[in-house]
């Protein structure tokens, strides 16, 4: 990586802060994610050295960073609490889903893998990067998230 | 059967359409931190860090044992990084504090005024902070306060704790607030109304209408047939376009929602979400679907 100066920093990361603020806002919620952006990009300024161009996209390291923080910060996002049947099924003709408490009730790891492929619009090989995986077990990952989330909401 | 990667794909639009750029301070993030020593220098480093710091800290926390808390009188100088522009009519460039550093050395309330006066009310107020450093900052508060002049920020918070630095001297609260933001630009056309068109034939001209600017983003309500747009209803512009006129909407940043009709009637038909941001012009046409 050959960006040297904070200006070129600046220029390299502005791109993607926004798809850096929504996997933020997502994993810990509206009031901490800018702070864990913040988190994060410091850490990308300190670890810039170590971006590797061959091994991945500069929007799948640096939101692999803001997993990785989310991860660790103490910031974690309250329980989610189980969607109710009144939430989940309404409307005259079927199912109105509300899916975004369906998927907060994911495990964290599928949660992630949705969150990238659906809400941040990654690709399947970001993902992978995201989250450091192969991109079979990405797929298969969202195969059981979708499984999971179909259970939930049929059930409910 | 519910359909899962559907719903999925609607909702993570929707977000996406719903998410604000991350207010973060690029600046603070490049000067806290800087390259790192590598292998066994930045071990050395890192234990001799550790426990000059720990030392200090028990030093220091005699030494700052609050006995009343005091208000942390501000410099009379504007802050680095405070940055200016005039205040004029209509819509404006006006950051007020953008990113001041405010030293942590007590423990106690501390209290901070802008410098920066508005001459109008702050028609957006948010308010920011990150601690460089290690400080328990708890009941931070940002909040417009008339002045003789105009307007201001005043700005207060408790210090719970923190760890002297070292050699880096005290934590620092960095500010980022912003009260009024430079204004964005959307412009575009009508698409006309003509169904589908023959191959090679020529662009027909772009429809008159009226053109309204909405505060908001469209919302779906479910019906029978599927979902219904719910068009937000504060207007903030509206304007009438000849036909091949483009009309232009100069709006301060946020999300709005660009709709319009055929004829000069006040009710829009149909709109699109769009997100206005500082000092960027947006091409957005609207119509074309003959509703």
């Amino acid at each position: 990586m050959t960006v040297n100066s904070a200006d070129e920093f600046g220029e390299w990361v502005s791109p993607h802060l926004g798809a850096m603020g929504l996997l933020a806002t997502r994993l810990v919620g509206s009031a901490e994610g800018d702070d864990l952006v913040q988190d994060a990009l410091t850490r990308a300024w300190r670890k810039r050295e170590q971006f590797d161009a061959a091994r991945g996209t500069p929007r799948a390291w640096l939101l692999a960073i803001v997993a990785d923080r989310a991860r660790r910060s103490w910031r974690r996002p309250r329980p989610p609490v189980p969607p109710t049947r009144k939430e989940l099924v309404s409307g005259p003709d079927g199912l109105r889903v509300d899916v975004e408490r369906a998927i907060a009730a994911l495990p964290a790891r599928m949660r992630l893998a949705v969150e990238c492929v659906y809400v941040v619009d990654l690709t399947i090989a970001e993902t992978a990067q995201v989250m450091g995986i192969s991109d079979g077990t990405v797929k298969s990952t969202l195969s059981h998230a979708r499984d999971r989330l179909r259970l939930m909401l049929e059930e409910s | 059967m519910v359909d899962i990667d559907r719903a999925l794909r609607e909702t993570g639009a929707r977000l996406r359409a719903e998410q604000r750029s991350p207010r973060v301070d690029l600046a603070a993030a490049t000067s806290a931190g800087g390259r790192r020593p590598k292998g066994r220098t930045a071990i050395l480093v890192g234990v001799v860090v550790v426990l000059v710091a720990g030392l200090v800290a028990l030093v220091g926390d005699r030494a700052q044992t609050p006995t009343h808390a005091r208000v942390y009188v501000v410099p009379t100088t504007e802050p680095t990084g405070t940055s200016h522009a005039p205040v004029a009519q209509g819509a404006l460039v006006d950051l007020v504090g953008n990113a001041p550093n405010i030293e942590i050395d007590h423990i106690g309330k501390y209290s901070w005024t802008s410098p920066v006066v508005l001459a109008t009310p702050p028609i957006e107020f948010s308010a920011g902070y990150h601690v460089n450093g290690d400080a328990q900052i708890s009941d931070f508060k940002a909040r417009p306060v008339t002045v003789p002049r105009g307007f201001t920020v005043r700005v207060s918070f408790n210090v719970l704790g923190f760890t002297v630095l070292g050699v880096r001297g005290h934590p620092t609260l960095k500010l980022t607030m912003s009260a009024q933001q430079r204004p964005g630009v959307v412009t575009g056309f009508i698409q006309p109304c003509v169904g589908v068109q023959q191959h090679g034939s020529p662009r027909p001209p772009y429809a008159a209408g009226n053109v309204f600017a909405l505060r908001g983003v469209i919302h779906l309500q479910p019906v029978h047939s599927g979902e219904k747009e719910i068009l937000p209803t504060a207007r903030v512009g509206r304007q009438h376009v000849d036909q091949n006129t483009p009309y232009r909407f100069v709006l301060p940043a946020g999300r709005y929602v660009i709709a319009f009709n055929y004829t000069r009637s006040l009710e829009p038909i149909n709109g699109v979400n769009i997100k206005v941001l500082p000092g960027a012009t947006i091409h957005e046409n609207v119509g074309g679907n003959c509703k």
